[in-house]
Protein backbone atom coordinates (compact mmCIF):
# COMPACT_ATOMS: atom_id res chain seq x y z
CA UNK A 1 0.00 0.00 0.00
CA UNK A 2 1.45 3.28 -1.04
CA UNK A 3 0.65 5.03 2.13
CA UNK A 4 2.39 8.17 3.26
CA UNK A 5 1.07 7.52 6.75
CA UNK A 6 2.73 4.14 6.87
CA UNK A 7 6.03 5.60 5.72
CA UNK A 8 5.79 8.42 8.24
CA UNK A 9 4.92 6.03 11.00
CA UNK A 10 7.87 3.80 10.14
CA UNK A 11 10.18 6.79 10.16
CA UNK A 12 8.81 7.93 13.49
CA UNK A 13 9.29 4.49 15.01
CA UNK A 14 12.84 4.29 13.73
CA UNK A 15 13.64 7.69 15.21
CA UNK A 16 12.29 6.58 18.59
CA UNK A 17 14.11 3.27 18.37
CA UNK A 18 17.39 5.08 17.67
CA UNK A 19 16.90 7.26 20.73
CA UNK A 20 16.19 4.25 22.92
CA UNK A 21 19.18 2.38 21.57
CA UNK A 22 21.69 5.16 22.07
CA UNK A 23 20.31 5.94 25.51
CA UNK A 24 20.39 2.31 26.56
CA UNK A 25 23.90 1.67 25.32
CA UNK A 26 25.55 4.93 26.18
CA UNK A 27 23.55 6.92 28.69
CA UNK A 28 25.25 6.73 32.05
CA UNK A 29 21.93 7.38 33.75
CA UNK A 30 20.35 4.26 32.28
CA UNK A 31 18.62 2.23 34.99
CA UNK A 32 16.11 -0.51 35.63
CA UNK A 33 13.30 1.98 35.48
CA UNK A 34 14.24 3.02 31.98
CA UNK A 35 14.77 -0.58 31.00
CA UNK A 36 11.19 -1.25 32.07
CA UNK A 37 10.00 1.71 30.01
CA UNK A 38 11.82 0.33 27.00
CA UNK A 39 10.23 -3.07 27.52
CA UNK A 40 6.85 -1.40 27.75
CA UNK A 41 7.56 0.33 24.46
CA UNK A 42 8.46 -3.02 22.91
CA UNK A 43 5.27 -4.51 24.29
CA UNK A 44 3.21 -1.87 22.46
CA UNK A 45 4.12 -3.24 19.06
CA UNK A 46 6.47 -5.71 17.45
CA UNK A 47 7.19 -2.92 14.99
CA UNK A 48 8.97 -1.12 17.83
CA UNK A 49 10.98 -4.14 18.81
CA UNK A 50 12.18 -5.07 15.32
CA UNK A 51 13.05 -1.47 14.51
CA UNK A 52 15.20 -1.37 17.64
CA UNK A 53 16.87 -4.69 16.89
CA UNK A 54 17.61 -3.64 13.35
CA UNK A 55 19.40 -0.53 14.58
CA UNK A 56 21.21 -2.55 17.22
CA UNK A 57 22.56 -4.81 14.48
CA UNK A 58 23.62 -1.73 12.51
CA UNK A 59 25.29 -0.13 15.51
CA UNK A 60 27.21 -3.32 16.23
CA UNK A 61 28.08 -3.67 12.57
CA UNK A 62 29.50 -0.17 12.58
CA UNK A 63 32.21 -1.45 14.91
CA UNK A 64 33.96 -2.48 11.74
CA UNK A 65 34.94 1.15 11.48
CA UNK A 66 37.37 0.52 14.31
CA UNK A 67 39.85 -0.85 11.77
CA UNK A 68 40.28 2.73 10.69
CA UNK A 69 41.83 3.61 14.04
CA UNK A 70 45.40 4.96 14.05
CA UNK A 71 47.92 5.26 12.58
CA UNK A 72 45.84 6.52 9.69
CA UNK A 73 43.66 9.01 11.44
CA UNK A 74 40.18 9.60 10.17
CA UNK A 75 41.15 12.87 8.62
CA UNK A 76 39.75 11.45 5.42
CA UNK A 77 36.39 11.62 7.07
CA UNK A 78 36.64 15.25 7.85
CA UNK A 79 36.18 16.96 4.56
CA UNK A 80 37.10 20.61 4.38
CA UNK A 81 34.50 22.54 6.25
CA UNK A 82 32.72 25.28 4.41
CA UNK A 83 34.67 28.32 5.41
CA UNK A 84 31.46 30.26 5.72
CA UNK A 85 31.05 28.87 9.21
CA UNK A 86 34.21 30.38 10.50
CA UNK A 87 34.47 33.51 8.42
CA UNK A 88 30.94 34.61 8.92
CA UNK A 89 31.11 37.33 11.51
CA UNK A 90 27.74 38.97 11.22
CA UNK A 91 25.94 37.89 14.33
CA UNK A 92 23.06 35.78 13.15
CA UNK A 93 21.08 36.45 16.27
CA UNK A 94 17.72 34.85 16.04
CA UNK A 95 14.69 36.75 17.03
CA UNK A 96 11.47 35.00 17.68
CA UNK A 97 8.64 36.92 16.21
CA UNK A 98 4.99 36.54 15.45
CA UNK A 99 4.17 33.26 17.06
CA UNK A 100 0.94 32.48 15.28
CA UNK A 101 -1.15 31.17 18.11
CA UNK A 102 0.99 28.14 18.81
CA UNK A 103 3.19 26.90 21.55
CA UNK A 104 6.43 26.54 19.69
CA UNK A 105 9.36 26.12 21.96
CA UNK A 106 12.92 27.25 21.76
CA UNK A 107 15.77 25.52 23.42
CA UNK A 108 19.46 26.11 23.38
CA UNK A 109 21.67 23.11 23.20
CA UNK A 110 25.10 23.72 24.62
CA UNK A 111 26.19 27.06 23.26
CA UNK A 112 25.82 26.15 19.62
CA UNK A 113 22.44 25.31 18.30
CA UNK A 114 19.15 27.03 18.64
CA UNK A 115 16.25 24.74 18.11
CA UNK A 116 12.82 25.78 17.01
CA UNK A 117 10.02 23.28 16.94
CA UNK A 118 6.30 23.28 16.40
CA UNK A 119 3.79 20.80 17.80
CA UNK A 120 1.19 19.02 15.69
CA UNK A 121 -1.08 21.71 14.30
CA UNK A 122 1.40 24.47 15.12
CA UNK A 123 3.05 27.10 12.96
CA UNK A 124 5.89 29.41 13.70
CA UNK A 125 7.77 32.25 12.03
CA UNK A 126 11.42 32.80 12.84
CA UNK A 127 13.16 35.97 11.77
CA UNK A 128 16.91 35.99 11.44
CA UNK A 129 19.08 38.99 12.16
CA UNK A 130 19.46 39.80 8.48
CA UNK A 131 15.70 39.85 8.00
CA UNK A 132 15.50 36.38 6.48
CA UNK A 133 12.39 34.52 7.55
CA UNK A 134 11.67 30.88 8.17
CA UNK A 135 8.13 29.65 8.65
CA UNK A 136 7.75 26.25 10.25
CA UNK A 137 4.72 24.16 9.42
CA UNK A 138 3.07 21.61 11.71
CA UNK A 139 5.21 19.14 13.66
CA UNK A 140 8.50 20.49 12.38
CA UNK A 141 11.89 21.18 13.86
CA UNK A 142 14.84 23.22 12.70
CA UNK A 143 18.28 23.73 14.18
CA UNK A 144 20.15 26.95 13.70
CA UNK A 145 23.72 27.03 14.91
CA UNK A 146 24.57 30.41 16.35
CA UNK A 147 26.66 32.62 14.16
CA UNK A 148 26.29 30.54 11.06
CA UNK A 149 24.06 30.35 8.04
CA UNK A 150 23.89 26.56 8.09
CA UNK A 151 20.52 25.33 9.27
CA UNK A 152 19.24 21.79 9.62
CA UNK A 153 15.65 20.79 9.08
CA UNK A 154 15.31 17.92 11.51
CA UNK A 155 11.77 17.05 10.49
CA UNK A 156 8.69 18.45 8.87
CA UNK A 157 8.26 21.34 6.50
CA UNK A 158 9.35 24.95 6.34
CA UNK A 159 9.12 27.93 4.03
CA UNK A 160 12.26 30.02 3.64
CA UNK A 161 12.57 33.63 2.53
CA UNK A 162 16.27 34.19 2.59
CA UNK A 163 18.16 37.45 2.24
CA UNK A 164 20.87 36.53 -0.19
CA UNK A 165 24.50 37.02 0.68
CA UNK A 166 26.81 35.73 -2.07
CA UNK A 167 29.74 35.63 0.35
CA UNK A 168 27.87 33.56 2.91
CA UNK A 169 25.17 31.57 1.19
CA UNK A 170 22.50 30.19 3.46
CA UNK A 171 22.50 26.39 3.47
CA UNK A 172 19.88 24.02 4.76
CA UNK A 173 20.66 20.40 5.52
CA UNK A 174 17.78 17.95 5.47
CA UNK A 175 18.38 14.24 5.55
CA UNK A 176 21.03 13.40 3.01
CA UNK A 177 20.67 16.64 1.14
CA UNK A 178 21.58 20.24 1.27
CA UNK A 179 19.83 23.23 -0.23
CA UNK A 180 22.07 26.16 -1.01
CA UNK A 181 20.37 29.50 -1.35
CA UNK A 182 21.18 31.57 -4.39
CA UNK A 183 18.70 34.35 -3.59
CA UNK A 184 15.53 32.65 -2.75
CA UNK A 185 12.11 31.80 -1.49
CA UNK A 186 11.62 28.07 -1.21
CA UNK A 187 9.76 25.44 0.72
CA UNK A 188 11.26 22.21 2.00
CA UNK A 189 9.34 19.21 3.19
CA UNK A 190 11.03 16.21 4.70
CA UNK A 191 9.25 12.91 4.33
CA UNK A 192 10.24 9.47 5.47
CA UNK A 193 11.38 8.42 2.04
CA UNK A 194 12.26 11.64 0.31
CA UNK A 195 12.87 15.32 0.53
CA UNK A 196 10.83 17.79 -1.49
CA UNK A 197 12.18 21.22 -2.32
CA UNK A 198 9.93 23.62 -4.16
CA UNK A 199 11.32 26.89 -5.44
CA UNK A 200 9.00 29.88 -5.31
CA UNK A 201 11.32 32.72 -6.23
CA UNK A 202 14.98 33.21 -7.11
CA UNK A 203 17.33 30.28 -7.36
CA UNK A 204 18.64 27.52 -5.11
CA UNK A 205 20.80 24.49 -5.51
CA UNK A 206 19.99 21.06 -4.13
CA UNK A 207 22.91 18.74 -3.55
CA UNK A 208 24.06 15.87 -1.44
CA UNK A 209 24.82 17.01 2.11
CA UNK A 210 28.34 15.63 1.96
CA UNK A 211 29.04 17.95 -0.96
CA UNK A 212 31.02 15.20 -2.66
CA UNK A 213 31.86 16.04 -6.24
CA UNK A 214 30.38 12.87 -7.64
CA UNK A 215 26.95 13.51 -6.19
CA UNK A 216 24.03 14.75 -8.19
CA UNK A 217 22.93 18.31 -7.77
CA UNK A 218 20.39 20.56 -9.45
CA UNK A 219 19.83 24.29 -9.64
CA UNK A 220 16.16 25.11 -9.24
CA UNK A 221 14.22 27.87 -10.95
CA UNK A 222 10.85 29.18 -9.79
CA UNK A 223 8.21 26.49 -10.15
CA UNK A 224 10.73 23.68 -9.99
CA UNK A 225 10.07 20.91 -7.52
CA UNK A 226 12.99 18.68 -6.65
CA UNK A 227 12.34 15.26 -5.16
CA UNK A 228 15.48 13.91 -3.58
CA UNK A 229 15.88 10.41 -2.25
CA UNK A 230 19.15 9.14 -0.96
CA UNK A 231 20.29 8.13 -4.41
CA UNK A 232 18.23 10.06 -6.86
CA UNK A 233 17.31 13.59 -7.59
CA UNK A 234 14.52 14.44 -9.97
CA UNK A 235 13.06 17.81 -10.87
CA UNK A 236 9.54 18.50 -12.11
CA UNK A 237 7.65 21.74 -12.58
CA UNK A 238 4.48 23.04 -11.02
CA UNK A 239 2.29 25.81 -12.40
CA UNK A 240 2.06 29.00 -10.33
CA UNK A 241 -1.42 28.14 -9.06
CA UNK A 242 -0.19 24.81 -7.72
CA UNK A 243 2.68 26.57 -5.96
CA UNK A 244 0.22 28.82 -4.18
CA UNK A 245 -1.90 25.85 -3.18
CA UNK A 246 1.10 24.05 -1.78
CA UNK A 247 1.88 27.07 0.35
CA UNK A 248 -1.63 27.63 1.63
CA UNK A 249 -0.62 26.08 4.98
CA UNK A 250 1.06 29.41 5.66
CA UNK A 251 -2.38 30.89 6.10
CA UNK A 252 -3.78 27.82 7.81
CA UNK A 253 -5.38 26.06 4.88
CA UNK A 254 -4.87 23.02 2.76
CA UNK A 255 -6.08 22.85 -0.84
CA UNK A 256 -6.91 19.72 -2.81
CA UNK A 257 -7.53 19.22 -6.51
CA UNK A 258 -8.54 15.79 -7.69
CA UNK A 259 -7.10 14.30 -4.56
CA UNK A 260 -8.10 10.91 -3.26
CA UNK A 261 -9.57 10.86 0.19
CA UNK A 262 -6.56 8.79 1.23
CA UNK A 263 -4.16 11.54 0.20
CA UNK A 264 -6.28 14.25 1.74
CA UNK A 265 -6.74 12.43 5.03
CA UNK A 266 -3.04 11.78 5.28
CA UNK A 267 -2.37 15.48 4.73
CA UNK A 268 -4.97 16.57 7.29
CA UNK A 269 -3.60 14.08 9.80
CA UNK A 270 -0.28 15.90 9.79
CA UNK A 271 -1.96 18.80 11.52
CA UNK A 272 -4.21 17.12 14.03
CA UNK A 273 -4.00 14.85 17.01
CA UNK A 274 -7.48 13.70 16.05
CA UNK A 275 -6.74 11.32 13.19
CA UNK A 276 -8.94 10.56 10.23
CA UNK A 277 -9.14 6.84 9.61
CA UNK A 278 -10.46 5.41 6.37
CA UNK A 279 -12.26 2.19 7.08
CA UNK A 280 -12.29 0.83 3.55
CA UNK A 281 -10.66 1.29 0.19
CA UNK A 282 -13.93 2.28 -1.38
CA UNK A 283 -13.95 5.43 0.73
CA UNK A 284 -10.20 5.96 0.45
CA UNK A 285 -10.30 6.09 -3.33
CA UNK A 286 -12.99 8.73 -3.64
CA UNK A 287 -11.69 11.78 -5.46
CA UNK A 288 -12.62 15.35 -4.65
CA UNK A 289 -11.31 18.90 -4.34
CA UNK A 290 -11.65 21.80 -1.95
CA UNK A 291 -10.06 24.14 0.55
CA UNK A 292 -10.05 23.25 4.22
CA UNK A 293 -8.76 24.57 7.49
CA UNK A 294 -5.72 22.50 8.47
CA UNK A 295 -6.64 22.18 12.11
CA UNK A 296 -10.30 21.28 11.86
CA UNK A 297 -10.46 17.61 10.90
CA UNK A 298 -13.96 17.35 12.35
CA UNK A 299 -15.31 19.89 9.95
CA UNK A 300 -13.36 18.35 7.08
CA UNK A 301 -14.87 14.95 7.82
CA UNK A 302 -18.39 16.33 8.04
CA UNK A 303 -18.09 18.18 4.74
CA UNK A 304 -16.62 15.14 3.03
CA UNK A 305 -19.25 12.89 4.52
CA UNK A 306 -22.05 15.05 3.18
CA UNK A 307 -20.46 15.75 -0.19
CA UNK A 308 -19.43 12.21 -0.98
CA UNK A 309 -22.22 10.43 0.83
CA UNK A 310 -19.91 8.67 3.25
CA UNK A 311 -20.49 7.57 6.81
CA UNK A 312 -18.62 9.56 9.45
CA UNK A 313 -18.19 8.32 12.98
CA UNK A 314 -16.34 9.99 15.84
CA UNK A 315 -14.57 7.49 18.08
CA UNK A 316 -12.43 9.02 20.75
CA UNK A 317 -9.41 10.47 19.06
CA UNK A 318 -10.34 9.09 15.67
CA UNK A 319 -12.79 10.04 12.99
CA UNK A 320 -13.69 6.96 11.00
CA UNK A 321 -14.95 7.47 7.46
CA UNK A 322 -16.51 4.55 5.61
CA UNK A 323 -18.98 3.70 2.91
CA UNK A 324 -22.56 3.63 4.07
CA UNK B 1 32.99 2.27 27.53
CA UNK B 2 32.48 -1.11 26.00
CA UNK B 3 31.62 -1.47 22.39
CA UNK B 4 30.47 -4.83 21.03
CA UNK B 5 29.91 -5.95 24.54
CA UNK B 6 27.19 -3.37 24.88
CA UNK B 7 24.70 -5.80 23.45
CA UNK B 8 25.82 -8.44 25.87
CA UNK B 9 24.92 -6.37 28.81
CA UNK B 10 22.32 -8.14 30.86
CA UNK B 11 18.85 -7.18 29.95
CA UNK B 12 16.13 -6.93 32.52
CA UNK B 13 13.61 -9.52 31.60
CA UNK B 14 10.28 -8.01 32.29
CA UNK B 15 8.61 -10.31 29.82
CA UNK B 16 8.00 -13.93 30.30
CA UNK B 17 10.55 -16.04 28.50
CA UNK B 18 9.36 -18.43 25.89
CA UNK B 19 9.94 -22.04 26.73
CA UNK B 20 11.82 -22.52 23.52
CA UNK B 21 13.97 -19.48 23.57
CA UNK B 22 14.25 -16.61 26.00
CA UNK B 23 13.47 -13.12 24.88
CA UNK B 24 17.12 -12.00 25.00
CA UNK B 25 18.09 -15.07 22.98
CA UNK B 26 15.37 -14.39 20.47
CA UNK B 27 16.47 -10.79 20.11
CA UNK B 28 20.11 -11.78 19.81
CA UNK B 29 19.14 -14.26 17.11
CA UNK B 30 17.28 -11.56 15.23
CA UNK B 31 20.21 -9.16 15.43
CA UNK B 32 22.72 -11.82 14.47
CA UNK B 33 20.83 -13.81 11.83
CA UNK B 34 17.99 -11.80 10.38
CA UNK B 35 19.05 -8.19 10.02
CA UNK B 36 22.30 -9.00 8.17
CA UNK B 37 20.13 -10.57 5.47
CA UNK B 38 18.61 -7.21 4.77
CA UNK B 39 20.51 -6.55 1.52
CA UNK B 40 19.15 -9.81 0.13
CA UNK B 41 15.66 -9.05 1.39
CA UNK B 42 15.72 -5.55 -0.06
CA UNK B 43 17.01 -6.84 -3.37
CA UNK B 44 14.16 -9.30 -3.45
CA UNK B 45 11.53 -6.70 -2.56
CA UNK B 46 12.82 -4.18 -5.05
CA UNK B 47 12.99 -6.75 -7.77
CA UNK B 48 9.43 -7.86 -7.24
CA UNK B 49 7.59 -4.75 -6.19
CA UNK B 50 7.51 -1.74 -8.42
CA UNK B 51 6.31 0.87 -6.04
CA UNK B 52 9.52 1.96 -4.33
CA UNK B 53 7.75 3.99 -1.70
CA UNK B 54 6.30 0.76 -0.28
CA UNK B 55 9.60 -1.00 0.21
CA UNK B 56 10.45 0.22 3.70
CA UNK B 57 6.94 -0.57 4.85
CA UNK B 58 7.19 -4.05 3.34
CA UNK B 59 10.56 -4.66 4.98
CA UNK B 60 9.13 -3.72 8.35
CA UNK B 61 6.18 -6.02 7.80
CA UNK B 62 8.49 -8.92 6.92
CA UNK B 63 10.54 -8.32 10.06
CA UNK B 64 7.45 -8.25 12.21
CA UNK B 65 6.17 -11.50 10.76
CA UNK B 66 9.54 -13.20 11.06
CA UNK B 67 9.97 -12.07 14.65
CA UNK B 68 6.46 -13.14 15.57
CA UNK B 69 6.95 -16.56 14.00
CA UNK B 70 10.32 -17.03 15.66
CA UNK B 71 8.74 -16.58 19.07
CA UNK B 72 7.09 -19.93 18.49
CA UNK B 73 9.93 -21.58 16.70
CA UNK B 74 13.25 -20.42 15.36
CA UNK B 75 13.42 -21.40 11.71
CA UNK B 76 16.27 -23.64 10.74
CA UNK B 77 17.19 -21.82 7.60
CA UNK B 78 16.85 -18.15 8.27
CA UNK B 79 17.42 -16.94 4.73
CA UNK B 80 14.75 -19.15 3.23
CA UNK B 81 12.36 -18.27 5.96
CA UNK B 82 12.83 -14.53 5.52
CA UNK B 83 12.44 -14.70 1.76
CA UNK B 84 9.43 -16.98 1.94
CA UNK B 85 7.82 -14.59 4.37
CA UNK B 86 8.49 -11.75 1.95
CA UNK B 87 7.02 -13.70 -0.92
CA UNK B 88 3.86 -14.55 0.98
CA UNK B 89 3.47 -10.94 1.98
CA UNK B 90 3.73 -9.72 -1.62
CA UNK B 91 1.26 -12.27 -2.88
CA UNK B 92 -1.09 -11.38 -0.09
CA UNK B 93 -0.92 -7.73 -1.03
CA UNK B 94 -1.60 -8.40 -4.67
CA UNK B 95 -4.55 -10.62 -3.95
CA UNK B 96 -6.21 -8.72 -1.17
CA UNK B 97 -5.57 -5.08 -1.73
CA UNK B 98 -7.52 -3.65 -4.54
CA UNK B 99 -5.62 -0.44 -4.51
CA UNK B 100 -2.46 -2.18 -5.60
CA UNK B 101 -2.25 -1.75 -9.34
CA UNK B 102 -1.84 -5.09 -10.95
CA UNK B 103 1.44 -4.06 -12.50
CA UNK B 104 2.89 -3.47 -9.05
CA UNK B 105 4.22 -6.97 -8.97
CA UNK B 106 6.23 -8.14 -11.91
CA UNK B 107 4.70 -11.57 -11.95
CA UNK B 108 3.28 -13.50 -9.05
CA UNK B 109 4.55 -16.74 -10.52
CA UNK B 110 7.99 -15.26 -10.78
CA UNK B 111 8.08 -14.71 -7.05
CA UNK B 112 9.50 -18.16 -6.57
CA UNK B 113 12.69 -18.24 -4.60
CA UNK B 114 15.70 -20.27 -5.52
CA UNK B 115 15.54 -21.98 -2.19
CA UNK B 116 18.71 -23.96 -2.17
CA UNK B 117 20.83 -21.78 -4.33
CA UNK B 118 24.11 -20.85 -2.72
CA UNK B 119 24.51 -17.32 -1.60
CA UNK B 120 27.43 -15.87 -3.50
CA UNK B 121 26.25 -12.35 -2.84
CA UNK B 122 26.59 -12.84 0.89
CA UNK B 123 30.39 -12.84 0.88
CA UNK B 124 30.48 -9.91 -1.44
CA UNK B 125 28.21 -8.07 0.96
CA UNK B 126 30.46 -8.82 3.90
CA UNK B 127 33.50 -7.53 2.05
CA UNK B 128 31.52 -4.53 1.06
CA UNK B 129 30.51 -3.53 4.55
CA UNK B 130 33.47 -1.37 5.42
CA UNK B 131 33.22 0.48 2.16
CA UNK B 132 29.51 1.05 2.70
CA UNK B 133 30.18 2.38 6.17
CA UNK B 134 32.88 4.70 4.91
CA UNK B 135 30.62 6.12 2.24
CA UNK B 136 27.84 6.61 4.78
CA UNK B 137 30.23 8.29 7.18
CA UNK B 138 31.36 10.63 4.46
CA UNK B 139 27.80 11.66 3.83
CA UNK B 140 26.88 12.48 7.40
CA UNK B 141 26.60 16.12 8.44
CA UNK B 142 29.99 17.13 9.83
CA UNK B 143 29.11 17.27 13.55
CA UNK B 144 27.30 13.97 13.39
CA UNK B 145 30.25 12.42 11.59
CA UNK B 146 32.62 13.77 14.20
CA UNK B 147 30.60 12.19 17.00
CA UNK B 148 30.47 8.84 15.21
CA UNK B 149 34.20 8.87 14.48
CA UNK B 150 34.99 9.64 18.11
CA UNK B 151 32.69 6.86 19.30
CA UNK B 152 33.28 4.11 16.79
CA UNK B 153 36.84 4.75 15.67
CA UNK B 154 38.43 6.43 18.64
CA UNK B 155 36.22 4.59 21.12
CA UNK B 156 35.57 7.57 23.38
CA UNK B 157 32.71 7.68 25.87
CA UNK B 158 29.80 10.05 25.48
CA UNK B 159 31.29 12.22 28.18
CA UNK B 160 34.66 12.39 26.44
CA UNK B 161 33.06 13.09 23.10
CA UNK B 162 31.02 15.89 24.63
CA UNK B 163 34.15 17.49 26.04
CA UNK B 164 36.04 17.08 22.81
CA UNK B 165 33.24 18.62 20.76
CA UNK B 166 32.40 21.31 23.29
CA UNK B 167 28.75 20.29 23.55
CA UNK B 168 26.68 18.53 26.16
CA UNK B 169 26.03 14.80 26.38
CA UNK B 170 22.47 15.13 25.09
CA UNK B 171 23.73 16.70 21.90
CA UNK B 172 26.23 13.88 21.43
CA UNK B 173 23.43 11.37 21.90
CA UNK B 174 21.38 13.23 19.36
CA UNK B 175 24.20 13.01 16.82
CA UNK B 176 24.68 9.31 17.52
CA UNK B 177 20.95 8.75 17.17
CA UNK B 178 21.05 10.18 13.68
CA UNK B 179 24.27 8.39 12.95
CA UNK B 180 23.03 4.94 13.88
CA UNK B 181 20.12 5.28 11.48
CA UNK B 182 22.32 6.34 8.58
CA UNK B 183 24.93 3.68 9.25
CA UNK B 184 22.33 0.93 9.57
CA UNK B 185 20.79 2.00 6.31
CA UNK B 186 24.21 1.97 4.66
CA UNK B 187 25.10 -1.40 6.08
CA UNK B 188 21.90 -3.26 5.38
CA UNK B 189 20.00 -1.14 2.93
CA UNK B 190 19.89 -1.94 -0.77
CA UNK B 191 23.23 -2.25 -2.49
CA UNK B 192 22.31 0.66 -4.72
CA UNK B 193 22.46 2.81 -1.63
CA UNK B 194 26.19 3.22 -1.95
CA UNK B 195 26.66 3.73 -5.61
CA UNK B 196 28.44 6.80 -6.82
CA UNK B 197 31.74 5.89 -5.24
CA UNK B 198 34.56 5.35 -7.70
Amino acid sequence: MSDINAALAADHIEAQAAEWLIARLHDKDWNADKEAQLEAWFAESIAHEVAYLRLEAGWNGADRLAVLRTPVQPSAFRPPQPSATTKFHVAAVLVLCAAIGTTAYVTTRASHDQIFATPVGGRETITLADGSQIELNTNSEIRLPKGSRQATLVRGEAYFQIKHDPQHPFTLDAGDHRVVDLGTKFVVRQRASNLEVMLVEGRARVESASGAANQKSAVLKPGDVAIATRDDLSVTRKPASALADTLSWRSGFVVFHNATLREAASELNRYNAEQIVLADDGAARRVFGGKFRTTDSKRFADVIGTALGLHVEHRGNEIVISRK
Amino acid sequence: MAKTTDMDRDRAETRRSDARMSTPELRAWFVREVVPLEPILMQYLQHNWRNRSDIVDLRQEVYMRVFEAAKVQIPERTRNFVLTTARNLLINRVLHEQIVPIEAVADVEALEIAKDAPDPERNAIARDELRRLQVALDRLPSRCREAIVLRKIENLSIHEIAQRMGVNAKTVEWHLTNGVRALTEALYGPATGVRGKP
